[in-house]
């Protein structure tokens, strides 16, 4: 057990590590060209990218470090793929949500060779080339296409109107979007399924039916708030715009589309509740992931069983099986994790932010790795008004978001410090 | 319906003689202050509750007290609570003071809870009587009624232990007395007690009896209702920091209180959670005290040291005074308030909350998750004050925990389809859910709660007894399986 | 025949038995000396002491000269294989006891694969027989059977004016040509004779020609045919209580299960979608108060204790519930059981045995067989020459209790036996017999050497 433990630990070490590096090292275009104004400016945009969270410094990314921005994003979201799913199985211990079974435990050039591991790394590219070709057809032109895939795929978006292929207003971009946003925010083990036909799995699949519940449901009321509220008078229009953010949010990705900040307080709410549990687990999405939400309500209600029956032995059901206890637990102690860091950064965030707002959503924005949000960190500034160490925590929180926090905090353990 | 309902009466019953009686005492203010549409109308609703009450009472057959079962203990504080408020809130009807129903429910609620939140845009000219039993529901509510109502009735006396727990389900790790009667009637006292003190230490340092009692019966109770518009700012510094003093105490777990009356001081002094208490309100204190002193809202070193700590004990006892209005100090600070609302006070206090020592679980739950991942075979029992947690109490605690975050999280997407900014809505469910009573923005503590609509403000008045009775109880009467026979 | 019984426990005791009262040599593997003492004490048999799966035992005693094997030991596998080296050895027919819940959905493969002719489940037809007792009220499909020309029906006694509060032997115009085989009171069948007393509350079981049947039938007012139970506690998550559980969940009924152990409890629970468990003793009468037992609809007792399924059985019954059902596992308590009252008492060994033996003498004599209640059964015969039932008219025959003479098929002619009747050879026969006279039934159908 011992040295099962130790190669774990030394796994986790060697993904923080050269996530750190990935970082450190990628953060050097944007110093060279002048883009950032400090290091640590450019290492903020760096963990952004590869973090796929998509949080900008003001406006101004262009040409041709937009491409390398989007390409950073775009590889951060295979890594997240491939790496966490082998050594971080997403729910539970026993790795049976990562992609069927076995692939915690194996050592990197076993994932890397292994079949599922190509099998993730081809769902992904797929899904991209697929977006890619669309957006050409569609007419766009090539570069702005490919930068807009690259971002999209992989999630993470980026604030500002720094996308060309957006405002060019091609009709049927937006669907493409939607569609390709979805894709990537859907769990990948039900593609893995779908090729081998076990469609009994993807019909029974918990997280899938939880969202798309989710999505029709938040859709159809962020909808209907916008249209009363009579920010967007056509209801059409308000549709499609209610579809379209509400898969921005809860895929995590972050993009928008026209002045969000308008929108009343209902719409904001539901859209920033989307994007701490939209996604799906074993996903380029982030967040706290539906399936832990899912887990953590079956338990709520079961506590609620409790109550009225106190000797009921009940157990929770994921995908039809039952799960355990351990696994439970470790759900709920992650929640409460996250809301900590969550509520620390609403903290070190406010001593620079303009109001309560922005720092709130500054830092739910952040740790969901999401990019965008309301206030000022919302349309053009971006989170420049964070001073260096602002800066630097969010970097903390960006990557304990994505990392799924654990492996941010091995240094801090006990025997991590050895 | 699996439930015991003869029983169910009595206590409905015994609760609205309660009530009424509880009525005579803001009549006999009224009386003396010569205002007479309010002491008729307290004189109304007392008598006949009174008489029906007692009536109702001896009519209803002698129920089978052996058959009290679970559902019955939470099916009995859900509704005495709800009873409670509406009926109390007759008084403000009836006289004119607060004509809307849902505004009276709301205040009355808010009464009872001890949250403190208002719908009144000033108090001032109100009349003193009602104002009177406004702060005097802050008293009684924050011991419990129930309570009280099962140390005063020994007949139910044999099920009040399931009642007590639908009251305060909170983790409890020890008794401190042998029966539960002892427990009720030895807190009582020791409430009283605090009460007395408190009462004649304002008297001292400057204030009328009158006012010495309502800021009395709001700080022990940790309620939050003034007579002043402006909340506690006129009047003298003594008075504030005596308050600040006593709400500290109020936020207390009073079991400690038990054992240093009985000479077990230094165990109290040991308890984990007090040194936890103690130790974010000083550290919450001095750091507002520095933003205070930057941001140059304070006069100076004393001057900084009680606005901070006031406030930073008003908040974190989920009183709700304010000698400031704190919307207006620094985000930094701000957000510290915000976290203080969150953690509330200690269990078994008067507090609100999701109380210190869940708190405190929080952050060892979240750590063993860590420890957890990296050394899964390990077996990292949590400890608290050197004993280990069982497991089902750690489970309870994050169930309750989450299902807190939940709440507020969905309360907060309600509340936002009223015309408000997010902040506006997210603290209004704060609040009203932690029974603090001001929030931030459009419910700060220079404002109201009236504005929102009467579905809104039922919604609010719903969730303060929800989070008065740590929100099981309520929840479980929106559940299907309550209900069902099964 | 001669019989080789692996296993002295329970079932194989009850097997025993039931096979001694027919013509039968019966031996009895077992590894336990104190077993075998006892059961040699009280059986005639021959006692061989020896692990059955260890081949060189089964040689020992010449198994191929044997005609069938029963395995009835504790553990499945083990069963399994035993009739299968059995079979390799020589033995014609092999029958194992098999009741984890993973081989239920696999019986035919096991049967295939290891070449066993038959198999036998205590817990699933225990709970086979609960459930069809709760769901529908009758143990005969519709309350009525037909087999060749005779015709049984089943009823409760006043859906038939005017046959309650008489005895039987007063009874006799109004039941012309039509005889009442077994008569269900209390949860007990009960063989009756001329001089029982019907009360209201039996379920009457008559059989007669088909013809003269059906005019009854006809004037039974039909109420509702089919319970509404809606509620169920079970007390015992074993293999009974699970397999139960899950046929009553799945007809939609609300189950509440009540089991000791807890790791069983999170079995149950994760196999049971829909029914609650609870981890408790079920003997704990404030559980039982908490979960409301007298709101529910039926209560089933199927602890592994007889004594803890008889007090619940009583407790349930106090409480007010409608239908209580127990679980019995020792004949010994046999008129015990009437006197409390619950609605129906079943004995899965008992049930065991005779499916045992129904099978063996299949292609032999038995035309017919039918288990009401869990507790007796309707065996047609073809009577046979030299067989003792055949010798003397039924009066000077000395039938044994709970055994009785139903009906006559000679011919194209159905003949309500009465005293003088004679059966002769060639002429079906349709006995009713308690379950825990199986092995007094078998010395009826003995042929005379």
């Amino acid at each position: 057990m011992q040295s099962v433990n130790r190669s774990n630990q030394n796994k986790m070490r060697l993904v923080s590590s050269i996530w750190l590096a990935a970082c450190i090292l990628g953060s050097l275009p944007y110093l060279i060209t002048g883009y950032a104004d400090s290091p640590v400016s450019a290492f903020f945009l760096s963990v952004s990218s590869f973090t796929t969270t998509g949080a900008s410094l003001g406006s101004g990314l262009d040409g041709g470090l937009l491409l390398y921005y989007t390409a950073c994003q775009w590889l951060g979201g295979l890594a997240i793929l491939v790496f966490l799913s082998s050594l971080l199985p997403s729910v539970d211990s026993d790795s049976k949500s990562g992609l069927d079974s076995s692939f915690a435990g194996r050592s990197f050039s076993e994932v890397i060779k292994s079949r599922e591991g190509n099998m993730l790394f081809l769902i992904y590219v797929s899904i991209s080339l697929i977006m890619f070709i669309a957006m050409v057809c569609l007419g766009h032109v090539p570069l702005e296409a490919l930068e807009l895939t690259l971002t999209v795929c992989s999630t993470g978006g980026l604030g500002g109107t720094a996308f060309s292929a957006i405002d060019a207003g091609i009709k049927g971009t937006g669907a493409i979007c939607i569609a390709s946003m979805i894709l990537s925010t859907i769990s990948f083990t039900v593609y893995a399924r779908l090729i081998r036909r076990d469609f009994a799995y993807v019909k029974k699949n918990t997280e899938l039916r939880a969202y798309a519940c989710l999505l029709v449901s938040s859709t159809l009321l962020i909808c209907a708030a916008n249209r009363i509220s009579g920010v967007i008078p056509d209801i059409w229009q308000s549709f499609r715009a209610a579809g379209f953010h509400a898969v921005s949010f809860s895929s995590t990705t972050g993009l928008t589309n026209g002045d969000i900040n308008s929108w009343p307080a209902f719409s904001k709410a539901v859209l920033c509740m989307l994007s701490f549990f939209g996604a799906s687990s074993v996903s380029t999405g982030s967040g706290i992931k539906l399936i832990r939400i899912i887990i953590a309500l079956k338990a709520i209600r079961r506590s609620f069983y409790r109550r009225i029956h106190p000797r009921v032995v009940m157990s929770l059901r994921i995908n039809g099986k039952a799960i355990s206890d351990d696994t439970v637990d470790q759900v709920m102690s992650f929640i409460i994790h996250y809301a900590l860091l969550f509520l620390a950064g609403c903290f070190v965030f406010s001593f620079s932010a303009p109001d309560l707002e922005t720092a709130f959503f500054s830092s739910s924005s952040l740790i969901n790795n999401l990019g965008s949000g309301f206030g000022a960190v919302g349309a053009e500034c971006g989170y420049d008004f964070l001073g260096p160490f602002g800066k630097l925590f969010g970097c903390f929180l960006m990557l304990a978001g994505r990392l799924e926090i654990y492996a941010l905090m091995l240094p801090f353990s006990r025997d991590g410090r050895k | 319906m699996v439930l015991n309902k003869k029983l169910v009466i009595k206590v409905l019953c015994a609760v609205m003689a309660l009530v009424g009686f509880l009525m005579l005492i803001p009549c006999a203010v009224s009386l003396i202050y010569g205002e007479t549409v309010s002491a008729r109308a307290f004189a109304v609703c007392a008598v006949p509750m009174i008489a029906a009450g007692y009536a109702a009472f001896r009519l209803t057959k002698a129920p089978d007290t052996n058959a009290l079962g679970l559902r019955d203990g939470f099916f009995i504080v859900a509704s005495a609570w709800f009873v409670l408020s509406l009926l109390g809130s007759l008084p403000f009807m009836i006289s004119g003071t607060i004509p809307n129903v849902f505004d009276a429910f709301f205040e009355t609620a808010s009464g009872f809870t001890t949250t403190g939140a208002s719908i009144l845009p000033g108090v001032e000219d109100l009349p003193k009587g009602m104002l009177f039993w406004r702060s005097f529901t802050h008293w009684v509510g924050g011991m419990g009624i129930l309570v009280l109502t099962i140390a005063i009735l020994p007949a139910l006396g044999i099920g009040g232990q399931k009642i007590m727990r639908a009251e305060t389900t909170g983790p409890s790790m020890d008794k401190m007395t042998f029966t539960f009667n002892d427990t009720a009637r030895s807190l009582y006292l020791i409430y009283s007690a605090m009460t007395v003190i408190e009462v004649v230490l304002l008297l001292i340092s400057g204030m009328d009896l009158y006012d010495s009692l309502v800021y009395t019966f709001g700080t022990v109770g940790t309620g939050g209702f003034a007579t002043k518009n402006d909340g506690l700012a006129g009047y003298a510094v003594s008075s504030q920091i005596i308050i600040a003093v006593f709400m500290m105490l109020a936020g207390i777990n009073f079991n400690l209180y038990y054992l240093c009356l009985n000479k077990k001081a230094g165990q109290a002094l040991k308890d984990p959670e007090l040194k936890c208490y103690l130790g974010i309100t000083g550290g919450s204190t001095l750091f507002i005290m520095v933003m205070l002193i930057i941001s140059g809202q304070a006069a100076g070193i004393f001057d900084s040291f009680r606005l901070a700590y006031f406030q930073v004990t008003s908040i974190l006892t989920t009183t709700g005074y304010s000698t400031f209005n704190f919307d207006l100090w620094p985000l930094p600070a701000k957000v510290v308030l915000m976290m203080l609302m969150f953690i509330g006070g200690c269990a078994s206090s008067t507090g609100g909350g999701m109380k210190v020592i869940r708190v405190m679980m929080a952050f060892k739950i979240a750590w063993r998750g860590v420890q957890k991942r990296i050394h899964p075979s390990a077996l990292a029992p949590v400890k608290i004050g050197g004993r280990i947690v069982p497991q089902d109490i750690m489970r309870s605690v994050s169930e309750f925990l989450i299902l807190y975050l939940a709440t507020l999280l969905f309360g907060t997407v309600l509340v936002s389809l009223e015309k408000v900014s997010l902040m506006t809505a997210f603290t209004s469910v704060l609040a009203c859910f932690s029974n603090i009573g001001p929030g931030f923005e459009a419910v700060g503590p220079a404002m109201n709660f009236g504005f929102y609509s009467g579905a809104t403000k039922l919604f609010l008045s719903v969730l303060m007894i929800a989070g008065r009775l740590e929100l099981f109880t309520i929840f479980l009467m929106f559940t299907p399986a309550f209900w069902s026979k099964r | 025949m001669k019989v080789a019984v692996v296993g002295g426990g329970k079932l194989g005791t009850t097997i025993t038995e039931a096979l001694l009262g027919g013509n039968n040599e019966v031996t009895v593997i077992d590894s336990n000396p104190e077993k075998l003492q006892k059961l040699s004490d009280r059986y005639d048999i021959r006692p061989v002491e020896g692990n059955a799966i260890e081949t060189g035992v089964l040689k020992d005693i010449n198994i191929s000269s044997y005609d069938i094997l029963i395995s009835a030991t504790d553990s499945d596998e083990l069963n399994m294989v035993i009739c299968r080296f059995a079979k390799e050895l020589g033995c014609p027919q092999v029958i194992a006891r098999v009741r984890a819940p993973e081989h239920v959905a696999q019986e035919d493969f096991i049967k295939r694969s290891m070449n066993i002719d038959y198999v036998v489940n205590p817990d699933m037809a225990c709970a086979q027989e609960i459930y069809n007792y709760l769901t529908q009220k009758y143990s005969l499909t519709g309350g009525k059977l037909v087999t060749g020309k005779t015709a049984i029906l089943e009823c409760g006694a006043e859906k038939l004016p005017g046959l309650a509060g008489n005895a039987l032997k007063d009874l006799g115009h109004r039941l012309e040509g039509v005889l009442i085989a077994a008569i269900s009171r209390n949860g007990k069948i009960i063989v009756p004779n001329g001089s029982t007393v019907l009360e209201p509350a039996d379920t009457l079981y008559i059989i007669g020609t088909e013809k003269r049947i059906n005019e009854i039938g006809a004037k039974v007012r039909r109420g509702r045919e089919h319970t509404s139970v809606r509620r169920v506690m079970l007390a015992g998550g074993g293999k009974t209580g699970f397999y139960l559980a899950r046929m009553l969940s799945n007809a939609g009924i609300s189950v509440k299960i009540i089991e000791r152990d807890r790791e069983r409890c999170e079995y149950l629970s994760g196999q049971l979608e829909e029914a609650l468990v609870l981890n408790g003793d079920a003997t704990d009468t404030s559980l039982l108060a908490e979960e409301n037992l007298q709101g529910m609809n039926a209560f089933v007792a199927v602890t592994g204790f007889d004594e803890e399924n008889l007090l619940l059985s009583l407790i349930a019954k106090r409480s007010g519930v409608e239908d209580v059902v127990t679980k019995v596992s020792r004949n010994s308590y046999g008129s015990l059981t009437e006197s409390l009252g619950v609605d129906m008492i079943i004995n899965p060994m008992e049930m065991c045995a005779s499916n045992i033996l129904r099978y063996i003498e299949k292609e032999g004599i038995v035309i017919f067989s039918k288990i009401i209640q869990g507790q007796a059964e309707f065996v047609e015969i073809f009577a046979e020459r030299n067989m003792i039932l055949t010798e003397k008219p039924l009066s000077a025959l000395q039938l044994p209790p709970g055994v009785l003479i139903a009906s006559v098929h000679r011919g194209n002619d159905v003949i309500i036996p009465k005293g003088d009747t004679h059966i002769s050879a060639g002429d079906r026969v349709m006995i009713l017999s308690l379950l825990s006279s199986t092995a007094l039934l078998e010395s009826l159908l003995k042929k005379r050497r």
